[in-house]
């Protein structure tokens, strides 16, 4: 180093400290480090997008009063009646540019009917899809989106609206509830300390039905016994059951399938769909592993597949057909 | 220049809207929060290559944002930002005032390798509206060692407005200038 001229030793020192730099970024997250070289290694070797097992072409069931078809994800195209709601739509074939899709979507986007308002529970990536937006948006009458949501959907050709927890929204007899979840509302990482309320669940009733759509939450007992107090009469829960790895780190954001389920208890809904699997993995979860764990917790608790649904990608469940209610009312926890 | 700024800063926080009472009309609209990772992640320049008669030379730009107007966003929103900026308030469409200091390592005394170019920049979304892709024009005066002079750019943003490229030309230097630059940006 001695032997150096002046500005080769100005050169090195420049270079050490940014090894050190890195060396101290490295150190503050030595926890996590092993985890993100995982989480990395598993970003770059991203199986291709396969097909999904069912592919829906004519969404509308003649006659049905509840139908609920899993595009994938948490995008769950429901019929109540004569009214369609999309939830958090994404179509694209990567969120956030760089996560590809696992699994093709169930309905491509031109085959969607006219959509009566599409709901978006959050800001992340695989829940609001602008690219999707784009592509549906000249069949969705109303787009809702969580308090603090609108800076994140700009040149919406569509009335968009904010709901704050317990607001509820009119469009000619279909009603929209917020909902309290627990999330967070950031998008980018570097919003999380003002974009801090950006996250919410849904109600949606429409002529005496009622679907619960979660989104993407942690386990809250209290906000699901208080969404069940407020809706005493869920026909159907769509809930979340992944990213479950690792725990620890997910736990703060995300429900795995047994708590899931007490989701599902708290909210004394007749019927149940998980949801926000097996198609974007943004985690350490393998293929199939949260469906694999629901039924197992199914099977410990009783819960038979009237009352669970596992769907596949782009599989449809009528819930309701014609004017009867298929389940009686469960006992809520 | 500087009372056109004041000026400017003050209608900017005259517009502000507050995010409390927040309603379906009025939407909550919290501003952004200066915090100290943003600040260290302003630090980190933007990589480049300047040529002229005198040779190629590696280059480092700094971004700062002094007033942003977002006319992509929302009209319930306050369209104004000044020093952070969401990437969607950048690139769903917005025109900003930008001043970039940068640095040129020619074989020179230290203080005439750095630069300034301060102007107007204008974003335009281009896919997923401007998350995944973005164009931006912009034109500024540029401050070199060699005079003052106009200079034009232009560029690519993706992955949020965090990865572009930049051109950047100053056709009426007497060696002429032109830059490519590799831009890294966070808010």
């Amino acid at each position: 180093m001695g032997g150096l001229r002046p500005r080769r030793r100005r050169w090195a020192l420049g270079a050490a400290l940014c090894v050190a730099a890195c060396a101290a970024v490295l150190n503050v997250s030595c926890g996590r480090a092993p985890l993100f070289v995982r989480f990395l290694w598993g970003t770059l070797n991203q199986p291709e997008t396969r097909p999904p097992r069912h592919r829906v072409v004519e969404p509308r069931v003649e006659g049905a009063r509840l139908v609920a078809t899993w595009v994938g994800h948490a995008t769950v195209l429901l019929q109540l009646d004569d009214r369609f709601v999309l939830t958090d739509p994404v179509f694209t074939s990567t969120v956030g540019v760089v996560s590809r899709r696992y699994v093709a979507p169930g309905i491509a986007p031109e085959d969607l009917p006219q959509v009566d308002a599409v709901v978006v529970s959050h800001m992340h990536f695989d829940h609001l899809s602008l690219g999707s937006l784009d592509r549906i948006e000249d069949r969705v009458a109303h787009i809702v989106l969580p308090e603090g949501g609108l800076a994140y959907v700009p040149g919406s050709s569509v009335p968009t609206d904010e709901l704050a927890p317990w607001e509820s929204l009119e469009l000619d007899g279909l009603r929209i509830t917020a909902t309290p979840v627990e999330h967070n509302g950031w998008r980018y990482a570097g919003d999380r300390a003002w974009r801090a309320t950006a996250f919410t669940g849904y109600v949606i009733e429409y002529n005496g039905l009622s679907v619960y759509f979660g989104g993407d939450t942690a386990a809250s007992g209290w906000m699901f016994s208080a969404t069940g107090r407020r809706f005493p009469d869920l026909d159907l829960a769509l809930l979340p059951i992944a990213p479950i790895h690792p725990r620890e780190f997910m736990c703060r954001t995300h429900m795995d399938p047994k708590e899931a389920l007490d989701a599902f208890a708290d909210l004394g809904a007749r019927a149940m769909i998980p949801i926000h699997f097996d198609t974007f993995f943004n985690s350490l979860d393998e293929v199939g592993e949260a469906p694999r764990l629901l039924r197992a917790e199914m099977n410990e608790r009783g819960l038979g597949p009237d009352r669970v649904i596992v769907l596949e990608h782009g599989q449809q469940h009528v819930l309701v057909p014609g004017d009867a209610r298929p389940l009686a009312a469960p006992e809520r926890r | 220049m500087r009372m056109v700024l004041t000026a400017a800063l003050g209608f900017a926080l005259l517009t502000m809207s507050s995010a409390a009472g927040a309603s379906r009309e009025n939407p909550r609209d919290p501003s952004p929060v200066l915090r100290g990772d943003w600040l260290l992640l302003q630090l980190v320049p933007s990589p480049g290559v300047a040529l002229g008669a005198s040779g190629p030379a590696a280059t480092l730009r700094w971004h700062v944002t002094p007033l942003l107007y977002s006319f992509g966003t929302d009209r319930r929103l306050n369209r104004f930002r000044w020093f952070i900026a969401e990437p969607l308030y950048r690139h769903s469409g917005s025109v900003e005032l930008f001043a970039d200091p940068f640095y040129i390592g020619r074989d020179r005394p230290a203080r005439d390798r750095w630069g300034l170019s301060t102007g107007a920049r204008a974003h335009f979304p281009w896919l997923e509206r401007g998350d995944a892709l973005s164009y931006s024009v912009g034109a500024s005066m540029l401050l070199l060692h060699e005079g003052f002079q106009p200079s034009f750019e232009a560029g690519l943003s993706t992955l949020f407005g965090v990865l572009g490229v930049f051109v950047h030309v100053a056709p009426w230097f007497d060696d002429g200038y032109a830059e490519l630059s590799l831009r890294v940006r966070w808010f």
